[in-house]
């Protein structure tokens, strides 16, 4: 198990350079932030109306804007959630849809684009119980279309009974390139019947935490070109990404609360906190048209299933043989589930300072068994004692990130220059998760921002939402 | 035109005793025009000859579907050039070959093995020498191994499939762990599909044609291509048909290729598939996934099991299944370029697959009420689902009276005691089976 990449993270903070000065600037939006408490939840998502074990979701697919983080507005297709509270607004990516394994799950469209668009739900056996005309991959919901002095929106209701737990996606069936392009894409959560903590119905899946990653990308020539003439074909061989989401907003918005105000069509967060030893589901979805490659600093992944299905040796083994890596290759439409744990085990040195008073499994020394882990502190009691094996360098010779709140150590603060720091105010450490397709972490040339997120292990005690 | 190869394999030939028989081809690479939405495109593919060389059918890209049969463990290609202008050669990535001669010209490499320039013909051995690496079972790409950012893309390419076994693509993996129950071979199948990927950038075929080509630095395909050809709106291709066993469970063999240089990702609407091999090489263990990564130059074989247990009456997709590339690539005048439309067979249009819908008659069988039960298992004539005495006298009407084709069981065209034997072995219980969700 590689744990280097581990101490490099924890030890600089931030990779690139260049990083410094966005974080200088971050710091003033991340103090909005954190007034606004640390309140993220695991996932955001709607039940619809739920009458028993039948969910019915309505759903209309709308224009509307995003905002990216260098300060430009784009215009988007995208679901919205009719009966929602942003009613007559689009968010992008649509709204994640979470049912119970076994229920029946009713999905009814209308379509307000000034284009045809219908609704695929990829691992699913969906039944198009209604739509106003036929599609190549499934029933459409049709343009609206004028009928005397009335628009008319077209309509298609689709249904599946979600017979499987996982982590799946759903998005256009219609032009699919450019529709997703546009904004049309979102996830499918069914958790498992017996146990919502757990992925699938298999201990193997249990978790503590759990986060969405929806990956997409964004050419603007194109969003302005259907901006201009929504009905002519778009030469999709001509697109030059110049945006990159998370849950369908860009680095560093993707820091800032779910549910943000000035954040209004683009509802989710991609900030992840964890504490040390837990188990964190991981569910990342290819939600764009690009491959990319999701790297999670700190710690390996193990996968635990691949497009809803789980990678079992055989039908009764659970997640057994799923691959532990770094990095994570999402391709559009697939689905990945990955337990993510952060020990610190085998960093060398102890996490909670060598030199203030506290014990590892009772013991004021290092123990000698791999294995020892303090029940509260997860603590790894081998490297308990040990000290950092670096002097740390003084004030004088940092540049300041916003997460560095003076000390090295789990939970503690050190002295800062007036106006440093601010955004880690439990002391937790900090790592960048990202697509480590580099050039993909900028919005529109402007670095950093792009397809980067944080995951924060906070020290024992911080409350996760 | 759209090729559809319906593959089904033919029991072993006759070995010589004592020799390993070889497999041996004769192709020829030439230069064509294909024309796609009206677009005239220079085009460099391989044609075939039946009569040892004599003579070749016209060139096609991808090329022709080389089988190797199951008996023979070395493979002949003689590979003879046309018109191509530059030298072209023959590789098979993941087969190794008797001999690989790369070819410098001008300092650089050209050709990754011995080559061919126009006028020429030359023979490639895969083993046959002594000493050399017996054929591997599997799906592979063959393609000219010069010049490989031009002379692929140009359409020098197709597929080569051997197999261990008749109707079994590869031996097993030795870690694989069967399932009680399981057939013998993780590889074993029914019928098979080739789907080879690819793309063409028209502007760099002209370019190439007319010797004006610098770089494919800036290659930008515009049109995106299952076997050769976009998705015409129109075409499908039928699967799981002549299975006589009810209940569903015909294994189609998916033997997908990627002769492009851009990676793209097969989504198969409504259904699994299983994962069994990689670049020619079978897994321990099957991934179920309804996608793909399809990457430059990969193949992949996927089984899809047409099950019975996703029948709902009615269904859009039940009898449709729609593999479309998720990464969206659609060729500019036309939508939907990279799409494989499947059809099920649904003989009495009732969106139940035949291999689903029927009951101990497959095929011929009829459901006249439709209601998902063909009539051979259907003496619920009131739709209660129990066979009873208001289904008996609906049945007595029948049988004295007018004919109700519901009445008549076993379709013969009248209702007599044979239909009358169906309803007494069903009294009391429920009809069926069918393809319907229970």
């Amino acid at each position: 198990m590689s744990v280097v990449r581990g101490q490099d993270s924890v030890r600089k903070g931030m990779e690139m350079d260049s990083l410094k000065h966005w974080v200088i600037g971050l710091t003033v939006l991340c103090g909005f932030h954190l007034s606004a408490g640390l309140a993220m939840a695991g996932i955001e998502g709607i039940s619809g109306v739920v009458n028993g074990s039948h969910h019915t979701f309505d759903l209309e697919a709308r224009t509307g804007y995003i905002t990216t983080g260098e300060g430009n507005s784009v215009y988007m297709w995208g679901f919205a959630d009719a009966t929602g509270s942003l009613v007559g607004a689009m968010q992008y990516p649509g709204p994640t849809l979470v049912v119970t394994e076994g229920d029946l799950v009713t999905v009814n469209l209308e379509n307000l684009l000034p284009v045809d668009t219908s609704i695929v739900f990829p691992g699913q056996n969906v039944t198009v119980v209604a739509s106003d005309q036929a599609g190549v991959l499934t029933g459409e919901a049709p343009a609206p279309v004028k009928i005397g002095s009335e628009w008319i929106n077209g309509n298609a209701t689709y249904e599946f009974t979600a017979t499987k737990p996982g982590t799946y996606t759903y998005y256009s069936g219609t032009d699919t390139g450019l529709q997703v392009e546009m904004g049309l894409l979102g996830a499918l959560i069914v958790r498992p019947a017996a146990n919502t903590d757990w992925a699938y119905d298999h201990v193997s899946t249990a978790f503590d935490f759990e986060y969405l990653y929806i990956l997409s990308e964004i050419d603007d020539v194109i969003h302005d070109a259907v901006e201009t003439n929504p009905t002519d074909p778009v030469d999709m061989s001509t697109r030059h990404t110049k945006y990159w989401l998370i849950n369908g907003r860009t680095g560093p918005d993707t820091l800032f609360p779910s549910g943000a105000p000035y954040l209004p069509t683009q509802p989710y967060s991609s900030f992840s906190q964890t504490l040390p030893g837990k188990d964190v589901l991981l569910r990342v979805i290819g939600g764009g048209l690009d491959l990319h490659p999701f790297h999670t600093h700190g710690q390996n992944f193990r996968i635990l299933a691949r497009d809803g299905r789980m990678r079992s040796s055989s039908p009764t083994s659970g997640a057994d043989i799923g691959l532990s890596d770094f990095t994570l290759t999402v391709a559009p439409g697939q689905t990945y589930d990955a337990i993510w744990n952060w020990t610190g085990a085998g960093l060398g040195w102890d996490i909670y300072d060598s030199a203030s008073a506290h014990t590892c499994l009772g013991f004021m020394i290092e123990t000698k068994t791999a294995g020892d882990f303090d029940p509260v502190t997860h603590e790894f009691c081998p490297d308990h004692g040990k000290p950092i094996p670096v002097d740390l360098p003084q004030n004088q010779f940092l540049a300041f990130g916003g997460f560095w709140t003076g000390s090295p150590f789990l939970g503690q603060e050190g002295a800062l220059p007036v106006g440093e720091g601010g955004n880690n105010p439990t002391g937790g450490f900090y790592f960048m998760w990202h697509s480590h397709n580099e050039k993909e972490l900028v919005n529109f040339d402007i670095a950093p921002g792009g397809m980067l997120t944080m995951m924060a292990v906070e020290p024992p005690g911080t409350p996760i939402p | 035109m759209h090729k559809v190869k319906f593959f089904i394999v033919l029991s072993t030939a006759f070995m010589m005793s004592g020799l390993a028989h070889g497999a041996e081809f004769w192709i020829r690479a030439e230069r064509f025009t294909k024309t796609i939405n009206g677009d005239a495109i220079p085009m460099w593919g391989f044609s075939e000859s039946s009569d040892g060389g004599s003579s070749y059918g016209p060139p096609t890209v991808p090329g022709p579907e080389l089988v190797v049969p199951v008996t023979e463990t070395s493979l002949t290609i003689h590979l003879a050039n046309l018109d191509v202008p530059e030298r072209v050669s023959i590789l098979i990535p993941g087969q190794r070959p008797d001999a690989m001669n790369p070819q410098i010209v001008g300092g650089r490499l050209f050709s990754l093995t011995d080559d061919v320039a126009a006028g020429n013909s030359g023979t490639y051995a895969w083993g046959v020498g002594s000493g050399s690496q017996a054929l591997k079972p599997g799906t592979y790409l063959y393609e000219s191994g010069s010049h490989q950012a031009v002379q692929i893309q140009m359409g020098l390419y197709g597929a080569m499939t051997h197999d261990h076994n008749t109707g079994v693509a590869y031996d097993n993996h030795p870690a694989w762990i069967a399932a009680p129950g399981a057939p013998a071979f993780l590889a074993s199948y029914d019928e098979s599909r080739i789907l080879i990927f690819s793309e063409i950038d028209p502007v760099q075929h002209a370019s190439i044609d007319t010797s004006t080509f610098t770089s494919a630095i800036n290659y930008n395909p515009k049109y995106f291509l299952v076997n050769g050809e976009p998705y015409d709106g129109v075409l499908s291709s039928e699967i799981g048909t002549g299975w006589t066993v009810p209940g569903g469970g015909p294994k189609v063999l998916l033997r997908m290729l990627n002769a492009g240089y851009q990676t793209y990702v097969p989504v198969l609407n409504g259904r699994y598939f299983d994962i069994i091999s990689e670049d020619g090489n079978i897994l321990p263990f099957v991934r179920t996934q309804y996608s793909v990564e399809l990457h430059a130059q990969k193949t992949h074989d996927a089984i899809l099991v047409l099950g019975c247990d996703n029948a709902v009456n009615p269904s859009y997709t039940t009898t449709n299944l729609v593999l479309h590339d998720r990464r969206g690539n659609m060729s500019t005048s036309t939508p939907d370029g990279m799409l494989v439309h499947f059809t099920l067979p649904d003989g009495d249009n009732d969106f139940v697959p035949e291999f689903c819908d029927s009951c101990l008659t497959l095929p011929g069988f009829v459901d006249t009420n439709s209601d998902g039960f063909g009539n051979i298992c259907d003496p619920d004539l009131d739709g209660s689902l129990l066979v009873n005495f208001g289904d008996f006298a609906a049945f007595v009407s029948a049988f004295f009276g007018a004919y109700n084709p519901d009445a008549d069981f076993n379709t013969d065209g009248v209702i007599n005691f044979g239909d009358l034997g169906t309803m007494a072995t069903f009294f009391g219980g429920a009809p069926g089976p069918s393809g319907l969700v229970p």
